[in-house]
């Protein structure tokens, strides 16, 4: 009675048809994953089912990585953070987590055959060991550090398996539900099972009492009912039910145009990226060759950061960063940003470099004609370093495409987002990635071409040497 | 007050005095000369006339307008003064036309319809014929590509025109066109400052010859009375190895 109390309170506190801004990371499978296009599991159905009996209208999910869910909590950007995540003391620090809606323990993956059996952490001395990184096995391990052999952080458990497959790591360690879907799918089998107590929640902000109880006692109510324990068998019941139907096609192939459709935002990125990048290109390329000393060295400073900070700091600073300053970016914006950022740097140099080829004779006739440095650059300087710059700029432009998949870090569901969320529920990483490097090869070479005929189109006699 | 007067120009680079006080005038329609030893300002003279370069100081005056006053507008200064540059200097991207076409469009402001009128005659004055005016500089002889250079600074109506060294860069029988055109402005009225050794276009147009030899007018007059009885030891020493080079070359100065 005491929860129906507090459901009845959160229920009339909530606006109706307000989304709860759920945090997760995938592929996580069975608790996280992406299939059509959109990210399900365990966790997404189990907090959508809270979410609604505490009076929300539905969920919006966010797919980050793992380590940024919960400053991207703190930040504001998301309301609570679903992921399998273990309630451990030291994240108790930095956020409240609901009552524990699963109880989970570290299996001990080994390869099959191999005659390794360990049956508790003891046994792994010496012995290298795969887990994904900031995990409770991830943790598990390093307290054990001293007595294991090297630790391999991977981005998920499905490269810790694949590592574990093709013989890189004696041992992976991952949460027990989980590892049941790998032993169907991989000639790998369980050893032991680790038992730690280990129990996830949902995460919210520190503080957030209202949410904290609205979700408690929605949750309290959800595990009491007949749709929790279908919830269940969904997912972990039969787990090669699961990946069965994700493995009704075998062949890769037929993710093309899913994976089309992620290269339809690495083309944005790239446009977006490239764009930006000409514009402060230009600007700072005619800042450090026509400006006063004073600001043609600032531009040079500023150019040299730009291409100084690597372009994943340059994604993080936009994303995570931004926002404690008040300034909070979607992550495809923060990603075309950074793209942009970086490549104007690159971008001013090449500029320069064919602006310094250019001689000052021609400046000098501009100015004689009664034009103003502005004009000048306009109609005599940049028509022609334009045209001198194609060759350089193109490599620029495979830059910046290539690059773009960068953008997976901030969970924007681009080509190799996209491609990744598909091994993950097909586990077959060589078709996909090779179907996705091929894209990325195809597209650089188009641009090539491209860029090739432009040049030789728009080329005038005299420039740039040759006739 | 003549159309330009230079008055006690300096300029240094660096430690390097480069002019030490140049001082000449020039009235309407006149044209004046200036020879001198390389290295002895005759470039950085005519550049400090249209501010390409800034002088150190001293004062020059265009049609009754202080040229380095405080707060002159340096761009409409410009326009108003024509320049011809020894490596011609037409920009590389833009026709023959284009080039004639571009500061009238984007300076002087005016529709591209009359720009193009005004554009080709003055391609036609300098004789280049429509069937080239479509053609890239690089496309044209560098005789051609000087009588662009030149119709682009006569296309903008200037007050006065400079001209530096516009014939040597030019292969030998390239230049005799371009000199033609030269002679040809001058007597139609329009004024000029020419540096140029071309002593043979000097005699036929100059009204004055300056010589400018370290920096300073060591001599100036009239071309006969400078070329033929020069009262400075330097200047007829300059003559000398000038008439010495022209017949090496097999030309006179006479010409």
């Amino acid at each position: 009675m005491v929860a129906t109390g507090y459901y009845h309170f959160a229920q009339s506190t909530q606006p109706p048809g307000k989304m709860l801004e759920v945090g997760t990371n995938t592929p996580f499978p069975p608790f996280e994953y992406v299939a059509n296009n959109t990210v399900t599991g365990f966790d997404i159905d189990a907090i959508n089912a809270v979410a609604i009996r505490a009076g929300y209208s539905g969920i919006a999910v966010n797919d980050m990585p793992f380590d940024s869910l919960i400053l991207a909590l703190q930040e504001g950007q998301i309301d609570v953070i679903a992921a399998a995540m273990t309630i451990t003391p030291d994240r108790q620090q930095q956020v409240d987590f609901t009552l524990p809606y699963w109880e989970a323990d570290q299996a001990i993956l080994v390869r099959k055959g191999s005659g390794f059996n360990p049956e508790n952490m003891s046994d792994l001395a010496g012995k290298t060991i795969g887990v994904q990184t900031g995990t409770t096995g991830d943790y598990l391990a390093q307290q054990y550090n001293a007595s294991l052999g090297p630790i391999k952080e991977h981005d998920t458990f499905l490269y810790a398996v694949l590592d574990l497959v093709n013989g890189r790591v004696d041992a992976v360690l991952v949460d027990s539900p989980v590892a049941a879907a790998f032993t169907s799918q991989y000639p790998v089998a369980e050893s032991a099972i680790i038992k730690t107590g280990e129990q996830y929640g949902f995460a919210v902000r520190k503080g957030n009492t209202q949410l904290l109880n609205a979700l408690n006692a929605a949750l309290q109510e959800f595990k009491g009912s007949p749709e929790w324990n279908v919830l269940v068998a969904k997912y972990f019941s039969t787990n090669q039910q699961l990946m069965n139907e994700n493995q009704q096609s075998v062949n890769p192939l037929q993710y093309v145009p899913y994976l089309l459709t992620g290269f339809y935002y690495t083309a944005l990125l790239t446009a977006g990226g490239l764009a930006l990048g000409s514009g402060i290109g230009i600007i700072l390329a005619f800042a450090e060759t026509y400006l006063p000393k004073r600001i043609s060295e600032l531009a040079a400073a500023v150019d040299q950061v730009l291409r100084g900070i690597p372009l994943l700091v340059m994604f993080f600073l936009l994303y995570f960063s931004l926002p404690q300053v008040g300034i909070t970016l979607g992550p495809a914006f923060a990603a075309a940003l950074g793209l942009g950022l970086r490549s104007g740097g690159y971008q001013s140099q090449i500029f320069r470099s064919t602006l310094e080829s250019i001689g000052t004779g021609q400046t000098e006739a501009a100015l004689s004609i009664g034009m103003n440095k502005f004009a000048a650059y306009r109609y005599v300087l940049l028509p022609q370093a334009l045209r001198l710059s194609i060759p350089a700029w193109s490599n620029e432009f495979t830059i910046v495409l290539k690059d773009t998949s960068l953008a997976y870090a901030l969970g924007v569901t681009e080509l190799l987002k996209e491609a990744a969320n598909i091994v993950a529920l097909t586990l077959q990483p060589l078709g996909v990635y090779l179907i996705v490097a091929a894209i990325y090869f195809v597209a650089s070479m188009g641009i090539n071409r491209v860029m090739n005929v432009l040049y030789v189109r728009w080329k005038i006699p005299g420039l740039g040497g040759g006739t | 007050m003549p159309l330009l007067r230079v008055e006690d120009v300096h300029k240094n680079f660096g430690k390097q005095q480069v002019l030490k006080g140049v001082s000449l005038d020039i009235n309407k329609g006149e044209t004046k000369v200036i020879i001198g030893p390389s290295g002895g300002g005759k470039s950085t003279l005519l550049r400090c006339i249209n501010l390409l370069i800034v002088p150190d100081s001293g004062h020059i005056f265009l049609d009754n307008e202080e040229v380095t006053g405080r707060h002159v507008n340096i761009s409409h200064i410009r326009s108003e003064i024509g320049f011809v540059f020894q490596h011609y200097n037409l920009f590389m991207h833009l026709t023959a036309l284009d080039n004639v076409k571009l500061g009238i469009v984007k300076v002087q402001k005016i529709n591209e319809k009359e720009a193009e009128i005004r554009a080709l005659k003055a391609l036609k004055d300098v004789g280049i014929t429509d069937d080239i005016v479509k053609h890239y500089p690089a496309q044209l002889s560098g005789g051609q590509q000087q009588r662009v250079g030149i119709a682009r600074a006569i296309a903008m109506e200037p007050k006065i025109i400079l001209l530096d060294e516009p014939t040597s860069a030019l292969d030998p029988e390239l230049i005799g066109e371009v000199l033609k055109v030269m002679e040809d402005l001058a007597e139609s009225g329009a004024t000029m400052l020419a540096v140029t050794h071309e002593m043979g276009f000097a005699q036929k147009a100059a009204d004055e010859i300056i010589f400018l030899a370290n920096g300073i007018v060591t001599e100036k007059g009239p071309p006969q009375e400078l070329l033929f009885n020069p009262k400075q030891e330097r200047t007829r020493k300059f003559l000398a190895s000038l008439n010495e080079l022209n017949s090496q070359l097999g030309r006179s100065g006479e010409e």
